[in-house]
């Protein structure tokens, strides 16, 4: 758990539980949960589906009581607080701009709802649309904006009553690839821009490393880790974390018996490993290895400084660009290993059945039990 | 297009071009000559704008036009807030099974012709009917009342005949109604009021007109119910036109009658989609 001694906390969930009865029998959505986001941070709430995170969402919105624990926003308590009075707007997985209602309508509708002077609301809606890059859209019908401009008038139309949270239910979910890349800057950018606290749930573990001052990964209805980009990416704490967040090489094995920290590869070789925590003789773990964090030497070349050297066969080759990866099978085993390929020009001759050396630090083998 | 092909578009054209001439162009044809004519002599006719000169010249007439229009306004009425409701559990709450059901118990009281659901009517609230029998033995009333004959028990029955054709356009209409815009607007400050009036109402309009065009024409044509549960002081009008032509034989009064009604139903159809802002091919479609 992250702590933030010198800010507000803008929201604050405190043992938060939600049970469900499925088809006779009891479902918890979301388990004992506690979160604390300060005031201007950008966080996610990252995790696979059915795992809990539009329930948490929704309970933060008001549409959904909790059934044990308490949500404060600002400070203030919301229990029996309705949705229309909450200072948390949400954003939600398909926009739900009205479509009977023009774009400058859609971002007036809260205000209007206020009760605020229409000249005032129309200042203030004008001001907000250009602030999403959006001026003179106003008289716009919904149909007619492009998925991109649905989205900043989706935004604008919630960030227009100055919420103190704001909530996104996976809003990028149903663009189309290019333009989800450009939105996921844009909207870290406006979010660092208007400093509003964004609270966003995403199963889409690159939107939430891009996007996030922190992310809580989360798993049947828990927390499984709770910290920055970089702390889930180079420190996991669980297995789950090690594989849901970036991409690995898992393999399965068992603590072995001597001194120092070497792990027994099912079926593999033995490895230098770093354990997250002591564990006894035999206790079967699983072993993560990222792509990046394994050294090529195309044509085999002694790996003299580290501690795991291993050789093997490249059986094919992924060219992506920058994210190109070779699958390589080691020697004497069915063990398969997907390793990044660096575009520095080092390998750019290699080939399928090229014999190549692997080197691996200890400290880039994490072990976990399962 | 081929020859052969244009052959083929009007005979597959055809049913419903005869369906039109002859069923519905050409009757309304021959009502509108019968009523601009008069008889001057046996066999012997003129033109004449007697007819209508009759319908505004003489009370009854036009009051019964006047009075069969609005009740069948306010039946419309009615029937849209009684069935907006249901609509909405149907459409939004039910699920599954149940809303099938409930669809299903919509449609089963239309298995029974409407002569006898509106006999059913009868027996309920005729003197020694049913309900006037247990209001007597409760103590509520000090003897049977008589419940059938007044204008109540007409608005009743065109209301029950009505509420199929309100409930499935309105069903319709509330079922594509994405249920995020109506959490949206709750989220952005929205009370329920407003909801209903600015999202759920607006969304639902196109349904809305479709029925109450539908529910209004056929309230305003109806013959048995305003008979049946009205007695012989109903003054509906389409009873006028029966009687003009059965009873009294006089077909040109009875043409022109029928002409007026005509006029009377797309006038208001016209005014009541202009005053929405609804237009007539999005409401067609609907229905």
């Amino acid at each position: 758990m992250l702590t933030f001694p010198d800010l507000a906390i803008d929201l604050d969930v405190r043992g938060v539980s939600k049970h469900y009865r499925q088809h006779g029998k009891d479902f918890t959505a979301v388990d004992d949960l506690s979160l604390r986001v300060p005031k201007g941070a950008f966080c996610s709430i990252l995790g696979p589906s059915g795992c809990g995170k539009t329930t948490l969402l929704r309970m933060i919105a008001g549409f959904i009581e909790p059934d044990a624990g308490e949500i404060f926003i600002g400070g203030n308590s919301m229990r029996g607080v309705p949705p229309n009075r909450r200072p948390a707007n949400m954003i939600f997985q398909h926009l739900a701009l009205f479509p009977m209602m023009s774009v400058g309508e859609n971002v007036a509708y809260g205000l209007a709802r206020r009760g605020i002077a229409k000249k005032l609301i129309q200042h203030q809606v004008d001001a907000m649309l250009e602030r999403v890059g959006l001026a003179g859209a106003a008289v716009k019908r919904i149909d007619q904006l492009s998925g991109g401009q649905k989205q900043r008038a989706a935004i604008a139309r919630s960030l227009v009553l100055e919420p103190t949270l704001l909530l996104l239910d996976e809003p990028l979910g149903a663009l189309d690839l290019k333009l989800r890349e450009h939105m996921k800057l844009e909207l870290k950018q406006l979010q660092a821009q208007i400093g509003t606290t964004f609270v966003y749930i995403t199963h889409d573990q690159s939107e939430a490393l891009v996007m996030s001052d922190f992310i809580a990964v989360m798993n049947q209805g828990k927390f499984e880790q709770t910290g920055t980009p970089q702390d889930l990416y180079y420190r996991p704490q669980t297995a789950f974390v090690a594989g849901f967040v970036g991409n690995s090489n898992r393999l399965s094995g068992r603590m072995g018996a001597g001194a120092g920290s070497v792990a027994q590869v099912d079926d593999g070789p033995a490895l230098f490993v770093s354990p997250q925590q002591a564990f006894p003789p035999g206790r079967s773990l699983a072993l993560f290895i990222r792509p990046e964090a394994i050294v090529l030497a195309c044509p085999p070349a002694p790996l003299e400084n580290f501690a795991n050297r291993l050789s093997g066969k490249v059986l094919s080759l992924f060219f992506d660009g920058a994210n190109s990866t070779v699958l390589i099978r080691l020697d004497d085993s069915d063990i398969e290993l997907h390793v990044a390929l660096f575009q520095n020009g080092f390998h750019a001759d290699i080939h399928p059945g090229d014999t190549v050396s692997l080197g691996i630090a200890a400290e880039h083998v994490l072990a976990f039990a399962v | 297009m081929r020859p052969a092909n244009r052959l083929l578009l009007w005979l597959l054209l055809a049913p419903a071009v005869l369906w039109l001439g002859l069923l519905i162009v050409l009757p309304h044809l021959e009502i509108l000559m019968l009523s601009l004519r008069q008889r001057v002599a046996p066999h012997e006719y003129a033109f004449s704008l007697q007819q209508y000169a009759t319908f505004f010249d003489e009370p009854l007439y036009w009051h019964t036009f006047a009075r069969t229009a609005l009740i069948s306004l306010l039946a419309t009425l009615l029937t849209l807030l009684l069935a907006f409701p249901v609509a909405w559990h149907i459409a939004k709450v039910a699920r599954g099974r149940s809303k099938a059901l409930m669809l299903a118990l919509l449609l089963l009281p239309f298995w029974a012709s409407e002569m006898v659901r509106t006999l059913g009517w009868v027996i309920l609230l005729r003197g020694s009917g049913v309900i006037p029998q247990w209001l007597f033995h409760l103590g509520l009333t000090a003897e049977p009342v008589e419940l059938l004959y007044n204008d109540a028990s007409i608005l009743l029955g065109l209301v029950y005949s009505s509420l199929l054709f309100m409930l499935i356009p309105l069903v319709n209409a509330l079922e594509t109604l994405d249920d995020s815009l109506v959490e949206a607007a709750y989220d952005l400050g929205g009370s329920r009021v407003n909801i209903l009036r600015q999202i759920i109402l607006s969304h639902a309009a196109p349904g809305i007109a479709a029925g109450s065009v539908m529910v209004f024409m056929l309230t305003l044509g109806n013959y048995l119910t305003p008979v049946l549960l009205g007695g012989k002081n109903s003054m509906w009008f389409t009873e006028q036109i029966y009687t003009q032509f059965i009873t009294r034989f006089n077909w040109e009064q009875g043409a022109a009658f029928a002409l007026l009604l005509l006029v009377l139903s797309t006038l208001m159809v016209w005014v009541g989609l202009k005053l929405t802002g609804q237009g007539f091919g999005e409401t067609l479609r609907r229905t």
